[in-house]
């Protein structure tokens, strides 16, 4: 596909599909008299539908969301004229529409912006011999040609090898698997692993305490909601952070009578659409919390009876307290000793908790009697709580709290995480997306730099890998070099998205090349050198994308690709091509065959037995001769056709069901003996020999990690918002707890361009009412918000729902540094964040230390009203 | 005969995809909404409850719109929809001042108003309106208000809850499943 057969008519789509105006005409005032005027409708023509008879094509909204929705467009002679979400069955409860959200509404205004890249591009004051770094992200852009850019690329390549080896490339993403087969072919790049959503929840490798990975899988089906007295949300947001599915499930048990509960800074969108009772906590403080609320517990067990599960943890638990001691335990130290003050003469009492935590210890009572073993509760959590610093032991904690009271492995209860699309909606997919057939490289390069050190490693050419999180997990530390002079931007928004980002655009402009496959001016494309435009997913042939465990979306294209963009395949194809490589050794064959092979490979379960799988769609011979694809004929439950044009398949689901009784843990807690955890006990393990021998194998601080889980002062926490780290005494110089809430504008990075979400969305600082009112800050006003790695402006939101102490960066807006000042204006968070790290690893996104003030200088925009980074290079 | 909209407001968690899902159909730029949706706070911190409200055209009995309009562009349907023929529209503004609930829209480009005709096409092919079928907490309907309050209750709010003027203006035809916060006088608008 060449520009010249297919510009016009996409320019014409373009404009037709995105038009944003942004004139500010003055107006004239027309006279007009106020005569009442009762007009007959035969006068007018009434109106009629402009989109009809339109072709619906169902497409791509793929984004890190979690979500997966329906998401159907209209295209009407040649241009997308509307959208809309699924509408392919009846609505009920039981078997719901997977209608999506606001930024899927938005989907067009990121495929047909008038900010798409049309054009490969380079930075005008870049050359080989001379890459004039400094001017990275101030540069202005000039429009080169394919062969321009391929060759560029390819050439600094070839030389960064020959010179400084592979360990050279960095790539900007979250592991390798991720990462970009031109580079994994050519010999292999150093990786950085950021803990990013999971935190200290990467920390746990099923093998140690008995959680899954990322406490995955556990949640019950969401029938069995109904059967909680109580659901608490700790940290987690869903309606924000699992829009689509999940809170419609959740009315369902409002409606039915289900309490619930928030434990989180802020009173969210969630716990109003509940009425959930919230609990205000400060951020990063929440395994003192639970710590708290197991003392009480414990006394109330004593004092009431009928709190604490025994049976249950004597029967599925280790290290609860001194009767219970795992085999393999190096000292004779256990988890009730801890808590009651054997160890340090400090019982973790409700007072204890409160004066960390901020929760008042009659609340912390409560609670522990809510959680108490007559209810059946339903314990979720997100991750937030766990991206602290300090956060290490949280996810032993908030399992133990919930052993205590019982709460898995049972009807109306269970213990897990509430996050993306399976939030609320645990069990095994009851439908699966099959493979491409694509083969995933493997990275030759050793060393994984851990995300905080990433950026600094550039400078000191120093890091200590403690894990490819979501690769191979964490393992011991181990100390590296390197010498970087290359950085990649394929699919991740790193630069963007990881910490330290201040020093991050530093690093970048340190290299010697920098290159950036991206859609519009990105954070990673404007610090880049070369800048190849890519397709959106609604320009590819089509793919499938797993969704909760009843659904899954195919989407087909929408349009050619526009202006001069390419796909992922086609760009990496002619890299290692002019690198000297065969292509095939990552795409064998077209994306239209792998397509095709990810819909032949569904599967379905049977209707009354959900052990059993079969194929999901009928293939023919007609069907494969059409597509010209190879394949083999195949019976299953639903055409190709019809599976194209219903946009997936969902899985009809009836209150009873047979996919109804998954419950988390249930297998182990059914027969613990013949269904073990894999853990050494084969049990949950409240103290645990391998959680402590693989935290104290990182090396990263000098923490001792206790089996138990322990209290862990963090190095920047609420104790630092005071001057010498002590509760209580008086406030530093940066007082106030930093947070970055996911935000309903961005799914992390992705739409904050989008001009109707920057106008629904204005993307504020949020302020707690009280600390606003000390500064003299109202609504609207410019604040300056800075950290000791950097400022940011944003517009004051005061809000009375949220925890006096605490500011909320919103998280994943674009950075817009102004060179002068240096000051953000865009209000990125982690232009905030600096290179902190938790014992393990784990970047500190939710307890940092910042300061804040009305901004003397020049107000700030609002977002809907700044410059949308359009390149015109026409 | 009256149509409006039925909002569940226990349902609704102030995401503003109604909102984009009037642009979309619309097809509004920035500046121009059909449909808004805001959030409110009550109380003081930590003894605080929140609601949201969504708003477009409440298809009044009273149209102040239709009464204020100098050159007759604003009309009722046979189902009681109010239409704006916006080929007529001379945009002097007067719907714009005069209607007490905002909805109809100066849009500038086009020197001419604008408003929410409740998807009158749409519906004619059978279709619920962009927003209603949009919601992702099926929190809106559309309808002919009597059937709305069958299928509903009768005990729905008209209109009179504090953050919107009194229904005895114009007489809006919405139905409001309410929050009992959303009655309380002081409130705070929350733009998060």
């Amino acid at each position: 596909m060449t520009i010249t057969d297919t510009t016009i008519s996409r320019r014409g789509f373009l404009g037709a599909s995105a038009a944003v105006a942004a004139s500010v005409t003055a107006l004239s005032m027309t006279g007009c008299s106020a005569d009442t005027s009762l007009e007959a409708y035969e006068k007018h023509e009434l109106p009629t539908d402009p989109a009809k008879d339109g072709e619906w094509v169902t497409a791509a909204c793929w984004h890190n969301c979690g979500g997966r929705c329906m998401n159907k467009v209209m295209v009407k002679d040649g241009a997308v004229v509307r959208q809309k979400t699924d509408d392919t069955h009846d609505d009920s409860f039981d078997y719901p529409q997977q209608r999506g959200c606001v930024r899927g509404k938005t989907q067009q205004q990121q495929c047909f912006g008038v900010n798409r890249l049309k054009y490969p591009m380079k930075r005008k004051n870049w050359s080989p011999d001379n890459p004039n770094g400094d001017l990275r992200g101030k540069d202005e852009w000039e429009r080169i040609s394919w062969d321009e850019a391929i060759n560029y690329v390819a050439d600094q390549f070839k030389t960064i090898k020959k010179k400084y080896g592979s360990q050279a490339f960095l790539i900007g993403s979250y592991g390798s698997t991720y990462a970009f087969p031109p580079l994994l072919a050519y010999g292999g790049h150093t990786s950085i692993a950021d803990t990013t959503s999971h935190g200290a929840y990467n920390l746990n490798p099923a093998t140690t305490i008995g959680i899954p990975a990322y406490d995955a899988g556990n949640c019950n089906d969401r029938f069995d909601m109904l059967n909680a007295d109580l659901i608490v949300f700790h940290s987690s947001n869903p309606a924000w952070s699992a829009a689509g599915l999940p809170s419609y499930n959740y009315i369902r048990a409002k409606e039915a009578g289900v309490k619930f509960i928030t434990i989180d800074p802020v009173y969210t969108a969630s716990a109003q659409l509940l009425d959930a009772d919230w609990i205000p906590i400060r951020g990063g403080t929440d395994t003192a919390f639970l710590l708290g609320v197991a003392y009480e517990m414990l006394r109330l067990d004593k004092e009431e009876g009928d709190i604490i599960d025994w049976d249950f943890l004597d029967k599925y638990t280790v290290g609860f307290d001194s009767k219970h001691k795992p085999d393999d335990l190096k000292e004779d130290v256990n988890f009730k000793d801890y808590v009651t003050g054997k160890y340090d003469k400090t019982p973790k009492t409700a007072e204890w908790a409160s004066n960390i935590c901020g929760v008042s210890a009659e609340r912390i009572t409560e609670y522990a009697r809510q959680l108490g073993k007559k209810n059946n509760v339903w314990l979720l959590h997100n991750f937030a709580m766990a991206r602290c610093n300090g956060a290490e032991n949280l996810p032993q904690m908030f399992m133990t709290v919930g052993a205590m009271g019982g709460h898995m492995g049972k009807k109306g209860n269970c213990t897990a995480n509430n996050y993306h699309a399976n939030a609320g909606n645990g069990g095994p997919a009851l439908v699966s997306a099959g493979s491409t057939g694509f083969p995933s490289l493997e990275n030759k390069v050793p060393g994984t730099i851990p995300g905080p050190q990433a950026w600094e490693a550039c400078f000191t050419g120093k890091y200590r890998d403690v894990g490819n999180w979501y690769i191979t997990g964490a393992n011991a530390g181990k100390d590296y070099t390197c010498d970087i002079h290359c950085i990649v931007h394929d699919e991740n928004a790193y630069l963007q998205t990881g910490p330290n980002m201040k020093r991050g655009i530093e690093a970048h402009r340190k290299m010697d090349f920098v290159v950036s496959k991206a859609q519009f001016l990105t954070t990673q494309a404007k610090y880049s050198d070369i800048v190849l435009p890519v397709t959106t997913q609604w320009e590819v042939p089509g793919g499938l994308l797993s969704s909760n465990r009843e659904f899954i979306l195919c989407y087909s294209k929408v349009i050619d690709p526009l202006f001069e963009a390419k796909t992922d395949q086609e760009i990496n194809t002619l890299i290692m091509k002019a690198l000297g490589l065969d292509p095939k050794v990552a795409y064998p064959f077209g994306e239209k065959q792998g397509f095709f092979n990810a819909i032949a490979g569904c599967t379905v379960v049977a209707d009354k037995d959900p052990s059993v799988t079969e194929p999901l769609v009928t293939i023919t011979s007609a069907d494969i001769k059409k597509w010209g694809v190879d394949g083999k004929p195949q019976k299953g439950r639903v055409s190709l056709n019809e599976f194209i044009k219903n946009g997936g398949y969902q899985v009809k689901r009836k209150k009873g069901d047979a996919f109804s009784s998954y419950i988390g843990y249930g297998d182990f807690v059914k027969d613990p003996k013949a269904a073990p955890l894999t853990t050494a006990s084969g049990k949950l393990e409240i103290t645990c020999q391998a959680k402590a021998d693989l935290f104290n194998s990182f090396g990263l601080c000098d923490r001792k990690y206790t089996p138990y889980p322990a209290y862990i002062k963090p190095d920047i926490g609420y104790e630092t918002t005071f001057k010498d780290g002590k509760i209580g005494g008086e406030k530093g110089d940066y007082p106030y707890i930093m947070f970055n809430p996911h935000y309903f504008r961005r799914s992390h990075t992705v739409f904050d361009n989008c001009p109707w979400l920057r106008e629904a969305w204005p993307n504020p600082v949020f302020l707690a009412a009280s600390d606003a009112k000390e500064k003299g800050i109202v609504d609207g006003d410019t604040v300056r918000v800075w950290t000791k790695y950097g400022e940011v402006l944003r517009k004051a939101c005061v809000m009375e729902n949220m925890m006096p102490g605490e500011v909320g960066i919103p998280h994943g807006s674009w950075v817009r540094v102004n060179e002068q000042t240096g000051i953000d204006e865009g209000g990125a968070d982690n232009f905030l964040i600096g290179n902190d790290i938790s014992g393990g690893g784990v970047t500190s996104y939710n307890n940092n230390n910042c300061n804040f003030e009305k901004y003397t200088g020049t107000p700030l925009e609002d977002d809907k009203d700044t410059d949308l980074r359009i390149i015109d290079l026409d | 005969m009256a149509v409006g909209f039925y909002f569940d407001q226990t349902r609704c968690i102030g995401c503003r995809a109604c909102q984009i899902a009037c642009k979309d159909k619309n097809r509004l730029d920035v500046g121009t909404l059909y449909r808004h949706v805001d959030t409110y706070t009550t109380g003081s911190f930590p003894d605080v409850s929140m609601y949201n409200c969504t708003l477009a055209c409440n298809h009044c009995d009273d149209p102040a719109c239709l009464k204020n309009c100098p050159v007759g562009a604003i009309y009722k349907a046979p189902d009681g929809t109010v239409i704006q023929d916006q080929s007529m529209c001379v945009g002097c503004r007067m719907c714009v001042m005069s209607c007490p609930y905002h909805a109809p829209h100066y849009i500038e480009e086009k020197h001419v108003s604008g408003k929410c005709d409740g998807c009158y096409g749409l519906r004619q092919e059978g279709n619920l309106p962009a927003c209603v079928a949009g919601c992702p907490n099926r929190a809106l309907d559309f309808g002919d208000i009597e059937e709305l309050k069958e299928k509903y209750g009768d005990d729905l709010d008209v209109g009179t809850i504090t953050v919107l003027p009194s229904p005895d203006l114009t007489h809006p035809n919405i139905l409001i499943k309410t929050k009992d916060c959303a009655f309380e006088k002081d409130y705070k608008e929350l733009n998060w």
